[in-house]
């Protein structure tokens, strides 16, 4: 077993967070197996229900389960955050590892670039994209993968700075290694590191901005199951029915919590300055 | 340090045209006609025609980006498609209470993060530690338009304690400030307790605590002072967070300020509106960086000679 997962091993908030996380993506799974109900099906006569035994967490006001909802809904929370950091962890390291390897104009123009990213708040710019592009689950999570790539492309340019002089890669230029080959054996593997900290720092503010663009109208849409938007239709019986905003809120808080239980162990174990703190 | 800020300047040209660029695409995204999205699919031909001539949008689209450029340089962001008032005015009227809970969430989020932080750093491992490192925890994971609410059914609907909507009084303040407080608050604490720890294990301070300084002037003079230079970093990093969550708070607690409008033109599509809140909002984070950096150049006097 490598030494960094036995380190982590240690971490106790870590370890919770790698229970939560497991636990998201089994209920994810099985959904169909542990959901009590339909997440779809209306049972008006029972809408606004508070929590009993046929629908644990209570109904909304179509009278749909909401636990249901909420079990399926981890499917979707789960796509949000895979696919976000997916799309901006391969633009983001992709450029990173241009600009750092080559500088020159490459590095000035993409970093020029990561800094007009960096004015726009992610929320702003990505509600304003996905209005004009129309809502939906799609283009929230190519919009919010295509905006997140700046602190990637950051993070990896300044690593293969330091790494570009080092003596394995001067070694590896001298024996005739192509660029590409210098980048994706060399460079690449000893950069990686970092990134993996900062992915799983990056999942669980994916979800939160995905679960924001959802609650604002502008994500999945009806009868789709997202968390977000199941709060959103909580919002207006927050008096009558307060379970409808509570438990989705709930079920993204933990998902949040696990993921940053486990990339703050991450970051510890790969940053030793930080140990022990 | 008169060259450090003119120099920061010009640096911040062609990023500007690059948020200008990206602000005026946003329009041409959308697939089809832009006239006619923002118009609705029952505008009669006239009005669409009218629209079109009005924003250019038959000309190429180089010169509508300069037509367009040379229209916001001089103040005009152009007339709302929905209330027909120029987008400027909207802005002006909406401003005010955006930079009021902004600045008060800032400010809340410095004075309780710090504070915690050093109290979390001097008594490292204590049931103080623990505590606030616990709700430092929660505080970033916590979905912000979940915890407004929370919020409001607690202390509004049951206690019936803070009005939960609008804007006005003090009392309306609390709960949106708070609310978009949160996450920032919680990041500032972890980072001045991880940056004190590091600061207070420094020689300098072993020198101030053996030449037998007082504990609270090593801490207040001596380790605060460094301990804070990566918290002028984040702050500035923290404030496009800032605005991105006064969208949210501003929507559920019917704040009227710009986030708030911004939410409403996007189900308009009344692009003029989107396109000017998202540049001015852009603007206003770009001369904030440009301040921290400033700030961050005096404090730390090294940063002017890189």
């Amino acid at each position: 077993m490598p030494k960094f997962v036995k380190e982590l091993g240690r971490n106790k908030l870590a370890v919770v967070g790698i229970i939560i996380v497991i636990t998201i993506v089994l209920t994810a799974i099985f959904a169909p197996f542990l959901a009590p109900n339909s997440f779809r099906e209306q049972n008006l006569r029972a809408r606004l229900s508070p929590p009993s035994s046929d629908y644990p967490l209570g109904t909304d006001a179509l009278g749909r389960c909401v636990l249901s909802r909420i079990i399926f809904g981890s499917r979707i929370a789960l796509t949000y955050g895979i696919v976000i950091v997916s799309i901006s962890a391969v633009v983001g390291i992709t450029l990173g590892l241009i600009a750092g390897f080559f500088g020159g104009y490459a590095d000035a123009i993409i970093m020029r670039l990561v800094d007009i990213t960096l004015s726009f708040p992610v929320l702003v710019l990505a509600l304003a994209i996905v209005s004009a592009l129309g809502p939906g689950l799609y283009n929230v999570m190519v919009v919010l993968g295509i905006v997140g790539w700046s602190t990637y492309a950051r993070l990896v340019r300044g690593q293969v700075l330091s790494v570009r002089e080092s003596d394995y890669v001067m070694a590896a230029r001298a024996l005739g290694a192509s660029n590409s080959r210098m980048i994706l054996f060399h460079v690449l593997p000893n950069v990686i590191g970092p990134v993996i900290v900062v992915a799983t720092l990056h999942f669980p503010s994916a979800l939160i901005a995905a679960s924001a663009l959802s609650f604002l109208g502008m994500g999945a849409q009806p009868p789709t199951p997202c968390w977000g938007a199941i709060l959103a239709d909580g919002r207006a019986y927050l008096r009558r029915a307060h379970w409808i905003a509570t438990f989705p809120g709930v079920a993204i808080m933990l998902t949040v919590l696990g993921f940053n239980f486990i990339g703050d162990g991450l970051r510890d174990v790969l940053d030793p300055r930080l140990r022990k703190r | 340090m008169l060259t450090f800020i003119i120099r920061r300047f010009f640096t911040m040209i062609p990023i500007l045209i690059g948020v200008t660029l990206i602000t005026f695409s946003i329009m041409h995204l959308s697939e089809g006609d832009p006239a006619r999205i923002m118009l609705g699919l029952m505008a009669s031909e006239e009005a669409i025609a009218h629209i079109r001539q009005v924003h250019g949008l038959d000309l190429p689209l180089h010169i509508q980006y300069f037509r367009w450029l040379g229209r916001i340089i001089t103040g005009d962001f152009g007339r709302s498609i929905q209330s027909r008032r120029p987008v400027i005015e909207m802005i002006r009227d909406r401003l005010p209470a955006t930079l009021e809970l902004t600045i008060t969430a800032m400010v809340l989020a410095l004075l309780v993060g710090i504070a915690a932080g050093i109290i979390s750093a001097v008594k490292q491992y204590s049931w103080l530690d623990y505590s606030s490192m616990t709700f430092a925890l929660f505080g970033v994971s916590m979905p912000p338009f979940w915890l407004g609410l929370m919020m409001m059914l607690i202390f509004g609907v049951r206690l019936g304690w803070l009005p939960i909507s609008g804007r006005g009084d003090l009392n309306q303040l609390i709960m949106p400030a708070i609310v978009l407080s949160t996450a920032q608050m919680a990041i500032i604490a972890r980072l001045v307790r991880s940056s004190m720890l590091e600061v207070i294990r420094q020689d300098y301070i072993l020198t101030a605590r053996s030449k037998g300084l007082a504990e609270r002037i090593v801490i207040y003079k001596h380790a605060l002072k460094n301990a804070m230079i990566p918290v002028v970093t984040m702050v500035a990093l923290q404030l496009p967070f800032l605005f991105g969550g006064a969208v949210i708070t501003e929507t559920i607690f019917s704040w009227p300020g710009m986030g708030r409008m911004l939410v409403g033109s996007l189900f308009e599509r009344d692009f003029p509106v989107i396109q000017g809140t998202v540049l001015i909002i852009a603007i206003i984070v770009m001369f904030a960086n440009l301040l921290a950096d400033i700030v961050y150049a005096i404090v730390d006097p090294r940063i002017r000679f890189d």
